[in-house]
């Protein structure tokens, strides 16, 4: 995921602060879309992502002297302003707020191995239609799961860069997504097992794990 | 490898993590053998398309274009607001240390500079011999410009100070340019805004003086009021004075209080340092 850019985040961060609007444009063009899709993937909400990545780079702007950049990157320090935004704002609008718990709609057979066959050409409907059920299956789980496959998974963080944005050891956030992992095999297991009533069950996820 | 050993290292074998050489081929190996394990790899690289699937789905997501031009907007209010504001100050909270200490040292060391030249200036000017009291007491406004002239009325006229401007042009070494004036207890005292109880008849020729010095104290030059460098100081107590033109790093600007641009705080900047009679700094003005 890093990426040596020219100018630096950190070069362009101290231009902003001495009032370099471009420098500040810069900055922003390069890091709200990352903050933003991580505040939607999320929330599952736009208007939360957008109130949110405003947020950051306000709170970047009023304060920008808070970065230590001997204690994490950049972005991780703006990943890290975003996920306590909308930690905030899904615990004040948390009965507003749609978290599918299982992915019980459609009735078609649902195969993983459809991911896995990236380039079979009469799955692309299938293969949709599994993502958007991954993609409840992801906003189902319990928040300190979800924004490790966030960064992790979708982000393409490393544990590193994740730790310093979650702001725990790395160690933690290898376990959490191992478990975050398996949580997720098991809603989409479950989800698929629920649409193959009578179905051969052999045909969905294969296996369970137990963390007891 | 046995299930449990495979099961702590399924995630990053799924994910194409880095692994140790040995941990990657022993992992595989049990594969091999275990069906059930072998499963459990697929489901989990499965999985991990999954994702990145998702993922790609939503790389070309990002926020509204209205955010940016608000944030601008917002962005050109703030750099309005710190420019014009007199007492924001951006020092760093949680920054590097030395990022704390920094100006602070700074501070200390030009106060040092002013301290070991002053002690210098006045073994100088014990060194020199008492002056006539007929040269202290020269009526004219000439006289009042370039002497050192003692205000108090009836008072025995004191020695003029014997240090002359090239002396005080040496006192530091980053000096550059030494004004060298020298005021008298009024202008002082109009100088530092405490009011010159006893002013002289000169007090109109000097408060127009001292208006230039504080307001343009250059041609095109700006100029903040003197502040006193010390708490404790008694202003009052300063009979005549000399200013001094100084260099000193912008981040000393903290020190008085003044808004100091931390990305600058590096560069020089100019300052008027009021002397008092006893060689010490006694006060300070920024020009810009």
């Amino acid at each position: 995921m890093a990426t040596h850019l020219t100018p630096s985040d950190d070069e362009l961060l101290r231009l902003m602060m001495a009032g370099d609007e471009a420098a500040f444009t810069a900055l922003y063009r390069r890091r709200q879309a990352g903050v933003y899709r991580f505040a939607l993937q999320m929330s599952g909400s736009e208007a939360i992502a957008e109130d949110v990545t405003q947020e950051v780079f306000l709170a970047l702007m009023s304060d920008a002297t808070r970065f230590d950049s001997s204690r994490g990157s950049l972005s991780s320090y703006l990943y890290g302003i975003a996920r306590n935004h909308v930690l905030r704002r899904l615990e004040r609008d948390r009965p507003f707020v749609q978290i599918v718990d299982d992915g019980s709609e459609g009735g078609e057979q649902q195969q993983l191995a459809a991911w896995v066959a990236d380039d079979n050409p009469h799955d692309e409907l299938q293969r949709n239609e599994m993502i958007g059920r991954l993609r409840q299956a992801v906003l189902a789980l319990p928040e300190h799961y979800r924004e490790v496959v966030v960064l992790c998974d979708l982000h393409e963080m490393s544990y590193v860069e994740a730790a310093n944005a979650l702001g725990c050891a790395i160690g933690t956030v290898r376990s959490r997504l191992h478990r975050a992992r398996a949580l997720l095999l098991g809603k989409l297991n479950a989800s698929i097992m629920s649409n193959q009533e009578g179905t051969n069950p052999g045909e969905s996820f294969k296996t369970a794990r137990c963390f007891a | 490898m046995n299930c449990k050993n495979f099961e702590a290292v399924i995630s990053d074998l799924a994910r194409e993590q880095m692994l140790e050489a040995h941990t990657r081929e022993d992992a595989l190996s049990h594969v091999g053998e275990c069906a059930g394990c072998a499963a459990q790899l697929e489901d989990e690289r499965a999985l991990t398309n999954g994702l990145r699937s998702l993922a790609a789905t939503m790389k070309q997501v990002e926020a509204p274009a209205s955010l940016e031009a608000n944030l601008l907007a917002r962005f050109r209010e703030r750099t309005a607001a710190v420019e014009t504001s007199p007492v924001v100050v951006q020092m760093p909270q949680r920054g590097a240390r030395w990022q704390r200490w920094y100006p602070h040292a700074v501070a200390a060391a030009v106060l040092l500079m002013f301290a070991v030249g002053g002690a210098g200036m006045l073994r100088l000017r014990q060194a020199e011999p008492v002056a006539s009291n007929q040269k202290a007491t020269a009526s004219s406004e000439t006289a009042k410009v370039n002497q050192t002239v003692p205000v108090n009325t009836g008072e025995t006229p004191t020695a003029p100070a014997a240090v002359e401007p090239d002396t005080v042009a040496t006192v530091g070494d980053t000096t550059n340019e030494a004004r060298g004036q020298k005021l008298s207890r009024n202008e002082v005292a109009l100088i530092m805004g405490t009011g010159g109880t006893r002013r002289t008849a000169s007090t109109s020729v000097s408060r127009s003086r001292v208006n230039e010095s504080r307001m343009t104290s250059g041609s095109g030059e700006i100029a903040t009021d003197f502040m006193p460098v010390s708490y404790g100081d008694n202003l009052n107590d300063i009979d005549n004075g000399r200013i001094v033109r100084v260099e000193m790093p912008r981040s000393a600007l903290a020190q008085f209080g003044l808004p100091v641009n931390m990305e600058r705080a590096g560069e020089r900047i100019k300052a008027d340092v009021l002397i008092g009679d006893d060689g010490m700094a006694r006060a300070i003005r920024f020009v810009r």
